[in-house]
């Protein structure tokens, strides 16, 4: 069990799931699966997802970017959603999250009307995404004492950031399980804070690593890692702008 | 500051923004002189085209090259970094030597690198529509309302773009465009406003106002939410 904590940084957490290109897909898949999951996420929406990704041409490497269209599935709330698009199911929520033990069940429901729906071999990908919005009061902030994860300044830089964009892939397994840890400054919503968003994206590298029917665990076990991450990331001064509950 | 790499850990990674173009001496040596096999993911022109990034990361050992041939690689990842112009073939010689490792330049999607991502979370997809709204000369007060008005409404954010950028493209930057959330006091409604505010009215500003809107309204047909260009007359804030 994790820390608690009354006032979470906690923005937005997603589970993904994305199915191997030979998985067959045609445009009745969202709304089959709507069908099953409106008791739970009654409205619907659209959205367009644009994908970016590196591949190697003839001439060299080369960015592409595609955008597809994912019908949305909100619940009555309005803050928990499943997105559905080719091959793809992510299961979003953004605040209040309330807590894993709130949102894993309608990733596990969203999960089952997928399964029913479409014969899933394989997965491309799995994915636990947690993105962070950690505001500390001041017009500017000590990253030591706020961060076991920040960037390193050798002594001839200056020391002050006006911001920073800081990465790593922190492997989890022999399996090839990776959580990607993200620390960017963004635009603050008022004077005199310091506005950061800690990303932490729990995934495996191997592609059908994972089969279907283990899919539900496997989940559980990457929300304590990314847990045990994100308490890996962030000192006892941070804990107390959070308020934990003991 | 303290920030030490453990010489067991198979993943490490320095990125690197610029806005020239061109990218600085990375000074990797001592990251990479360690005898172990690293992969090496490059990507230039991330969607404004001005910041490039490149990703250097340990892969285990047993991982093979692409070509099989580890000279053939380095050579070869020399030739494509070179010829783009991002780092000047001495500072990727630099990285090279010092290690015995073996290059593998793969492509990222294998194992799901830093530029191979889809955007399936929705904070993040909106802060970046607000700084690139913010970045066209358009004043946000309360990002945050606009923020959770966006996340309630998913499907605003293209017409929200094509509406300020014709919006920026018909007033200029001699007038106050103010992207605020409306929120009418009589009943449970509200939405988007970009309020236009000129330093001096003058009786062309309602037409104009109209061409702009022309220019979007047709997109809101099958939207979740509103969105209206208008003024309040008032004067710039």
């Amino acid at each position: 069990m994790g820390r608690k904590y009354r006032n979470p940084p906690i923005i937005e957490a997603v589970c993904e799931f994305r199915l191997t290109p030979a998985t067959k897909w045609d445009l009745a898949v969202p709304g089959l699966v709507y069908e099953k999951v409106k008791g739970d996420f009654p409205r619907r929406e659209q959205r367009s997802i644009r994908e970016t990704q590196l591949v190697e041409g003839p001439e060299g490497l080369l960015q592409e970017v595609r955008v597809t269209e994912a019908a949305v599935f909100r619940s009555e709330k309005g803050n928990v959603f499943a997105q559905v698009g080719p091959r793809l199911l992510a299961v979003n929520c953004i605040r209040p999250y309330v807590s894993w033990d709130d949102f894993k069940p309608s990733i596990e429901r969203a999960f089952r009307a997928l399964s029913e729906t479409v014969a899933i071999e394989r997965f491309a990908r799995i994915g636990l995404l947690y993105v962070n919005r950690i505001e500390i009061p001041g017009g500017w902030a000590d990253l030591d004492k706020y961060f076991e994860f920040r960037p390193f300044l050798g002594p001839r830089l200056p020391q002050h950031m006006s911001s920073l964009m800081l990465g790593c892939i922190l492997p989890f397994s022999e399996e090839g399980e990776i959580c990607r840890v993200e620390l960017t400054t963004v635009a603050p919503d008022k004077p005199d804070t310091v506005v950061l968003l800690l990303t932490l994206d729990y995934s495996f590298v191997q592609p059908k690593a994972v089969a279907p029917d283990k899919a539900l665990a496997w989940i559980e076990t990457a929300h304590s890692h990314v847990e045990d991450v994100f308490e890996g990331c962030i000192t006892d001064c941070l804990r107390e702008i959070f308020h934990e509950v003991k | 500051m303290r920030y030490s790499l453990s010489s067991t850990s198979l993943s490490e990674l320095a990125r690197r923004t610029c806005t020239s173009g061109v990218f600085p001496d990375m000074g990797m040596s001592p990251l990479l002189g360690r005898g172990e096999p690293f992969s090496f993911q490059m990507q230039e022109a991330v969607e404004s085209g001005l910041r490039c990034k490149s990703e250097f990361e340990r892969v285990p050992k047993t991982r093979a090259t692409e070509s099989g041939n580890p000279l053939a690689d380095r050579e070869r990842i020399t030739r494509e970094v070179a010829g783009r112009g991002l780092l000047p073939s001495s500072s990727i010689k630099g990285m090279f030597e010092g290690s015995s490792a073996l290059v593998n330049l793969k492509s990222s999607s294998s194992r799901g690198g830093w530029w191979s991502r889809t955007r399936i979370d929705v904070t993040s997809e909106i802060e970046d529509l607000l700084s690139r709204v913010q970045s066209a000369v358009v004043t946000v007060p309360d990002p945050a309302k606009v923020a959770d008005y966006l996340l309630a409404h998913l499907d605003m954010g293209g017409v929200l773009l094509s509406a300020c950028g014709a919006a920026c493209k018909s007033f200029g930057p001699d007038m106050q465009l103010s992207l605020e959330v409306y929120r009418d006091p009589e009943i449970d409604d509200e939405y988007l406003t970009l309020y236009v505010r000129p330093k001096k009215y003058d009786s062309t500003l309602l037409d104009r106002i109209d061409t702009v809107r022309a220019e979007y309204q047709g997109n809101l047909a099958d939207k979740s939410g509103w969105f209206l260009v208008t003024t309040d007359f008032q004067p710039p804030r």
